[in-house]
């Protein structure tokens, strides 16, 4: 059995599939049956799992010890975005595996089919990261490859993707903060995307990853495609999400350690992640 | 700092996986998959539990390499065939020659990033899996050459030995046997004797038709005939052969029961006939999906589970094969069927209670270890170490590597402990073990790992240690006994005088039962013993003696002090052994001889955000040894200055490194994993 993470509000179900009656999710392996009253939606342990109260912010519902105080309950950081979008993801794998994924862009030229770079550009990548006692720090920039879909986030060729993010751990998410600039003059496209994105443990063998979609256009003269940039951004991020649960299964088994593995530059923010998965989220050695 | 430490030392080969294991001895060519199942794409190959992933290029090469990329541990079958013909993994891209040389596109200069391969050939329609240094594979059955008339395979969901003791059970042999020997109405003529030889055994079933044969020829009723049936351990294969005396026609029947994992088989067979009519092949062809049918149509297959109620009468009627069914096991015993029965590593520290101490000499101490909770333990490879985590008196916990210094077995694991002093001061962790380790003292110790493990193949084995260096060793040596496959082995071991060799009685046991080793001991001291089991040479071990020993074409298996590997190493890559051949690893402080040659005696080492700020007098092994050492703990992945898990700024100072990074460190930043001060030196952590 996992351990506990109720010391922490995941989300565990989009507010729209609740909108009448009872639904049962499952939170590191403890089943809670979620119901909508009148005028709010309560949560009921089943089984042995401790008690559990239900708050609901951003279209969707998010489970929590019963004694977590308002102050506990989540906040996205979405200062300047506007939420586009919300959608859950089923990744057949455990936390970590789903999660190391998620740690690095060096798969995306061959897992991927729409954002980032393509294998020929993989000399002009750029990567940073930093390791933080709380959290980890990444950047990738590299050539946006074409794609019928640049048009759609106003991108011209040969414009360069940048993927920034932040990835904590109460509990685990990572915020990613994409856009585009024109390498020559290093100005920003207009389309700014973020996604937000939960890894949540249903069981040891799988994870949900919920995300939050956001966006903004700048100038303030472009506002007026806002309309498209709310269908493309989420559209396109459920299907890069959509890319990772399809690979996934291949490496399901792979161990929590990193024994035997042969890392390399862009693995240095999983080590440490893997470090924070265990002190701070879990709280638990995972041996 | 005690006995072989592996923690942060450099590697080796990367030929270091149980391969050899699945394919069972070296020159021992496995059937494979079918040359039709491969496309486009890599396929998925399984031997004895071990995964494969098989391509053919746009040209027709074929390759096989570990279906597991070294990097994130992906499967390669799951990849695409690059078109330069290279096998690529579909997570990250990283790409594999047949040889299994890696390459990681979006980091090309890393190193390490090949994958254990194997030989692969085609022959008979079928790809073969042998050792890299396995004989070509193009004469498996040319004891009599025979028409090859076809192949097809059968998936047995029973294990190779019960699929082995029944095999004259098998339903679709017993059709062939009928339709072209005898049916069980006739079994009563027929004779039957068994012929032990080096290579298996052979069995001579003797009678007359009692009734006409169509096919493959006309054979009037009243023929003799003769079906034999021999089985060989290398490559594993039984072999059919129906004949009748006096007359041209002969049948044969080649089967490779392949071990799939742990409970399935896959029973290959390839069909030879030689017939008076040269279309008869063919009508033996149409034939085949007959046999096929009756192999699979009995899917709990019951006919080959032995039936206890047959026995006593074969036993009467046919002893001959009750001596082989024997025989067949004791030879399905030998054969890996597979790993995934076996335990499972575990993540983490487990707890571990000392069960039996020894004392092999006045320094040394073996201890056997097994789990406090009474799990079953997983398998290692021979030469690979645990990390020992102990509880010291002052309540401090420790940390360090030791080798396993036997070959894999039931009863626990077995590490031996050297008592080690440093300038003077008693080893930490060693004089722990030897002073508090007794029976009932627990430490908790992780899943065994480590690449310095035995080079697969047939070439010849040098296995040189220094002092308890030889701990890896002898388990290499013990595990080379276990596989039977009598490769040239010599353990070359280099100790002050003859009463620190540990483990003498055990060396002795292992020369006495396999001629195949040989055990040469140099005795710095000079005191030759007058009557030894070993060779015995006067002096240290230098590259003249190694080589005077052993041949220059051996797999070269170093394990000792830093200083030893220093001499011995570029002398020996000098004598023109080629570094893919010289496998090695440093036990003890392998920094501290470059330290001493370029750092100064003494430095002040800060850590700026914790505001610490503690000695470094040249006794570390590096700046993460030192920080943790101080409470400090610095995240790090590979250890050897390749992932940059540890990069560290550095505000003031600067390093040296005792390695060359795997990547270029940018300035003002540091390995902190493979680095040492310079001077003075403060970090941001």
């Amino acid at each position: 059995m996992l351990p506990a993470v109720t010391r922490f509000f995941h989300p565990v179900l989009p507010s729209r599939e609740l909108s009448k009656g009872e639904a049962v999710v499952t939170l590191a392996g403890r089943r809670y049956g979620l119901s909508r009253g009148r005028s709010e939606v309560g949560a009921r342990a089943l089984g042995d799992a401790p008690p559990a109260r239900v708050c609901e912010r951003y279209g969707y519902l998010w489970l929590g010890d019963e004694a977590l105080p308002a102050s506990a309950e989540p906040a996205i950081d979405d200062e300047g975005f506007e939420h586009v979008g919300c959608f859950g993801a089923r990744f057949e794998a455990p936390l970590h595996v789903a999660f190391d994924n998620f740690s690095e862009d060096e798969h995306t030229p061959w897992v991927h089919h729409f954002l980032g770079w393509r294998e020929a550009d993989l000399s002009r990548l750029d990567f940073r990261s930093e390791n933080h006692p709380d959290r980890t720090e990444v950047r990738y920039s590299a050539p946006q490859r074409p794609s019928v879909w640049t048009p759609a986030l106003l991108l011209l060729p040969g414009d360069h993707f940048h993927n920034q993010w932040v990835t904590r751990f109460d509990p685990v998410r990572t915020v990613y903060t994409l856009h585009w600039f024109d390498p020559k003059t290093r100005r920003p496209r207009p389309v700014v995307s973020r996604f937000a994105i939960y890894f949540v443990p249903e069981t040891a063998g799988r994870t949900w990853l919920h995300t939050f979609a956001m966006a903004r256009l700048e100038p303030a003269s472009l506002r007026f495609l806002m309309p498209v940039v709310r269908r493309v951004v989420p559209f396109l991020g459920r299907n890069e999400v959509g890319d990772d649960a399809r690979w996934i299964p291949n490496v399901a088994g792979t161990p929590f350690s990193f024994e035997g593995m042969r890392l390399g530059r862009f693995d240095a923010p999983l080590v440490h992640n893997h470090h924070l998965l265990e002190t701070l989220y879990w709280q638990a050695s995972m041996g | 700092m005690a006995s072989p430490a592996t923690v942060g030392h450099k590697v080796v080969t990367h030929r270091t996986l149980p391969l050899v294991g699945a394919l069972h001895a070296p020159d021992a060519p496995w059937p494979a998959v079918p040359l039709r199942k491969l496309g486009g794409r890599p396929v998925k190959v399984e031997l004895a539990g071990v995964p494969f992933a098989v391509w053919r290029d746009a040209k027709g090469a074929l390759g096989a390499v570990l279906d597991r990329c070294p990097h994130r541990f992906a499967p390669l079958s799951a990849g695409r065939i690059r078109p330069d013909g290279r096998l690529a993994c579909g997570y990250h891209g990283w790409h594999f020659d047949a040889r299994g040389q890696g390459v990681s596109p979006s980091q090309p200069g890393l190193t390490g990033c090949s994958v254990p391969s194997v030989m692969a050939f085609e022959r008979f329609g079928w790809v073969w899996l042998a050792a890299r240094d396995a004989p070509p594979g193009g004469e498996l059955f040319d004891t009599e050459p025979l028409p090859f008339v076809t192949s097809w395979e059968a998936w047995v969901p029973r294990r190779l030995s019960a699929v082995l003791a029944t095999l004259d059970q098998c339903p679709a042999l017993d059709l062939l046997r009928a339709r072209l020997g005898w049916d069980r109405s006739a079994a009563a003529g027929v004779r039957c004797a068994r012929e032990a030889s080096p290579e298996g055994f052979v069995e001579r079933w003797e009678g007359t038709l009692d009734r006409a044969l169509a096919w493959p020829a006309r054979v009037p009723e009243g023929t003799s005939f003769r079906y034999e049936r021999s089985f060989r351990e290398v490559p594993l294969r039984a072999t059919l052969r129906l004949s009748w005396p006096g007359r041209p026609e002969v049948v044969r029947a080649e089967l490779f029961p392949v071990p799939e994992g742990p409970s399935s088989t896959r029973v290959v067979v390839f069909l030879f006939a030689k017939v008076a009519s040269a279309a008869l092949p063919w009508a033996l062809r149409g034939r085949i999906p007959a046999l096929l049918g009756a192999f699979t149509a009995d899917p709990g297959q019951r006919r080959l589970t032995p039936s206890a109620d047959d026995e006593p009468a074969f036993a009467v009627r046919f002893p001959a094969l009750v001596q082989s069914r024997a025989a067949l096991r004791a030879l399905a015993a030998r054969v890996p069927t597979g790993v995934d029965q076996t335990p499972k590593p575990w993540t983490g520290y487990k707890t571990f209670e000392v069960v039996e101490r020894r004392e092999e000499t006045a320094t040394m101490v073996t201890l056997r270890l097994r789990p406090r909770d009474g799990s079953a333990l997983p398998s290692y490879l021979p030469g690979q170490h645990v990390t020992v985590r102990v509880t010291l008196p002052d309540g401090a916990r420790a940390v360090r590597c030791y080798s396993l210094s036997r070959a894999p077995s039931e009863d626990g694991y077995q590490l031996t402990v050297q008592r080690t002093t440093r300038d003077g001061r008693p080893g930490l962790v060693s004089c722990y073990l030897h002073d508090h380790a007794r029976e009932g003292t627990t430490a908790e110790l992780r899943s065994p790992s480590g690449r310095f493990v035995l080079a697969p193949g047939a070439l010849p084995v040098a296995l040189v240690a220094g002092g308890v260096g030889l701990t890896p060793l002898l388990a290499m040596a013990q595990g080379l006994a276990n596989t039977g496959a009598q490769r040239p082995c010599t353990l070359l071991l280099g100790f002050h005088s003859l009463s620190q060799v540990p483990f003498r009685e055990t060396l002795e046991a292992l020369c006495r039962a396999h001629r195949w080793l040989r055990v040469v001991l140099c005795l710095s001291d000079g005191a030759l013993p007058e009557d030894s089991p070993f060779t015995c040479v006067a002096g240290r071990i230098t590259p003249d003696v190694l080589l005077a020993h052993v041949p220059a074409e051996a797999e070269f298996h170093l394990c000792g002090p830093a200083a030893m590997l220093a001499a011995l190493t570029p002398a020996l890559l000098d004598r023109g052994i080629p570094p893919e051949r010289l496998h090695s690893e440093a036990f003890g402080p392998a920094s501290v001889v470059a330290l001493r040659a370029g750092a100064p005696p003494a430095a002040t080492v800060t850590f700026a955000r914790s505001g610490l700020q503690v000695p470094w007098d040249g006794h570390t092994s590096s700046l993460v040894e030192l920080a943790r050492n101080h409470g400090i703990t610095i995240p790090t992945g590979c250890c050897v200055g390749s992932c940059t898990t540890c990069m560290t700024k550095v505000l003031a100072g600067s390093v040296e490194y005792r390695q060359a990074p795997g990547e270029a460190v940018p300035e003002g930043q540091c390995l902190v994993c493979i680095a040492v001060p310079r001077g003075d030196l403060t970090l941001d952590w």
